[in-house]
């Protein structure tokens, strides 16, 4: 086939097949320790995932516990003492002689019995709104943003401006986030005015809560999860992550704090 | 030296058979093809030993039996690949691409085929197995990681593999030359190197996975 001379072809084969060799055996050794890179790195990675997915589930029986505590101290301090109270004063009612006073008694009585419901009323809404099951999520934070503007301490202005409506099933996760936003903002930022806007484009839901509070230092909330540093980023990220979602947060010192969540439409 | 060259070419292929086929339940479909492979090694080796001995001729079948057997190493590396896409390639490409240089060769050079060796499709065919096995670690790069590839019984065959065809490409590229201008060398590469070295090793990588066949699975390792 090839017109060489017996030495030159010697030589030639013995090159050729070195150089093949060499070249195979080094793609060999390079699969094999790339290889053996890759699976450290995935056992890295779900290390990693294990643990995310642990402090996850931690920060979420967590939130679960600090929501029965909230739901204990508003029956115990609120609701319970209101209806001690009444117990209290339709006894002294009862043993009454002078039907003028006891009026004035059962008056005052009726007066906190109306305060019991309307705290039954507001434990039952921090529970479950019902705004939120009959008229969906834009009614609820509504009615959210004007229980807390009524108070006058704060203003809350709300911007509702989306497409198609959010699916039912993540309503809830986003007015949980919404009012854990703005308790933090009411609780931590000492905030005057808090805006929240819901707009979307074609392929997300974009949520941005914003307000003029005093701000945080940003390096504290690199780990969301961190339980030593509050659960309540926590669960707002842990909800986020249930909904395929991603979030920023921009904050300045006296300022005030920007966050913004974005969550693709198709899940 | 004709001991070991006997034991090499026909002994150890026959061994590995016997071991196969007692291992047969636990060897994966991958396997099964590598046994049908030594079948055949070990076939045409007493055939092209007889032809040599009785006719003094062995040419004919030495011109045909690459042609099966670049067939069935393509089909186990379709097996043993781990992307469907390149399993396609070779299965659609690869393989049908032997079939027709081959029948190409037949039809331009039938009456040579007793009397030339015909180095041209054994290199080509040399050379498309070291890109199918090179398919095959792609594949293994991309799929998934391995705690460790040297579990992975196919990977130990694709090693011999990869050997045996990179290292004899050269030698089937320059077979005709050498056979007509320097017996010594003929003889040097295709008996010594191609016998002690690489056939060895091909061998030697199949008789290993054979033993380690049913042993790796729990670790994931057992190919496609």
């Amino acid at each position: 086939m090839w017109e060489l001379e017996g030495n030159d072809i010697f030589l030639v084969i013995i090159a050729g097949t070195a150089m093949f060799l060499l070249l195979v055996i080094a793609l060999v050794i390079f699969v094999i320790f790339y290889q053996r890179k890759m699976y450290k790195q995935q056992l890295l990675l779900q290390e990693k995932e294990n643990k995310y997915q642990k402090e996850l589930m931690y920060s979420f029986v967590n939130g679960q516990e600090e929501e029965r505590k909230r739901l204990a101290a508003d029956l115990h301090d609120d609701i319970g003492a209101m209806l001690s109270t009444i117990k209290m004063n339709l006894n002294i009612a009862s043993l009454q002689g002078n039907k003028e006073e006891q009026g004035e008694l059962l008056k005052e009585t009726r007066s906190f019995l109306d305060q019991t419901i309307q705290s039954v009323r507001r434990v039952s809404k921090n529970l479950l709104p019902v705004a939120l099951e009959k008229h969906g999520l834009d009614t609820a934070i509504r009615e959210l943003c004007e229980r807390l503007s009524a108070s006058g301490e704060i203003y809350v202005s709300y911007d509702f401006r989306v497409s198609e409506s959010f699916p039912e099933k993540d309503s809830i996760n986003i007015f949980r986030i919404v009012q854990e936003l703005v308790n933090n903002a009411l609780k931590h930022a000492d905030a005057q005015n808090i805006t929240i806007e819901i707009i979307d484009n074609e392929n997300e839901f974009i949520l941005c809560v914003s307000d003029d509070g005093v701000g945080f230092d940003l390096e504290h909330v690199d780990n969301p999860l961190n339980i030593e540093k509050g659960i309540g980023l926590a669960n707002i990220e842990g909800r986020i992550k249930l909904l395929n979602g991603d979030w920023n947060i921009e904050s300045a010192k006296n300022i005030g704090t920007k966050v913004k969540i974005n969550i693709p439409k198709t899940q | 030296m004709g001991l070991v060259e006997d034991f090499i070419q026909y002994i150890f292929p026959f061994i590995s058979l016997i071991l196969g086929l007692i291992k047969f339940k636990k060897l994966d479909r991958g396997m099964k093809i590598l046994l049908v492979y030594l079948f055949y090694c070990v076939v045409s080796e007493i055939i092209l030993r007889y032809y040599a001995t009785v006719y003094r001729n062995n040419l004919f079948y030495y011109n045909i039996y690459p042609l099966l057997d670049f067939i069935i190493i393509s089909a186990y590396i379709s097996n043993i690949i781990e992307l469907t896409s390149l399993k396609k390639w070779v299965r659609r490409v690869f393989i049908p691409f032997f079939v027709v240089a081959f029948s190409i060769y037949l039809f331009t050079q039938y009456d040579q085929l007793d009397k030339v060796t015909l180095p041209e499709f054994r290199s080509i065919g040399s050379f498309i197995i070291v890109i199918s096995v090179l398919l095959y670690y792609y594949s293994l790069l991309v799929k998934r990681p391995y705690p460790n590839l040297f579990f992975n019984q196919h990977f130990i065959v694709s090693v011999g593999l990869i050997i045996y065809y990179a290292g004899t490409f050269m030698t089937w590229l320059f077979l005709e030359t050498l056979f007509n201008t320097n017996l010594d060398l003929f003889s040097l590469f295709t008996s010594t190197i191609h016998i002690f070295l690489f056939l060895f090793i091909k061998y030697l990588t199949i008789l290993i996975a054979i033993l380690k066949a049913g042993y790796s699975k729990r670790l994931g390792n057992v190919g496609a």
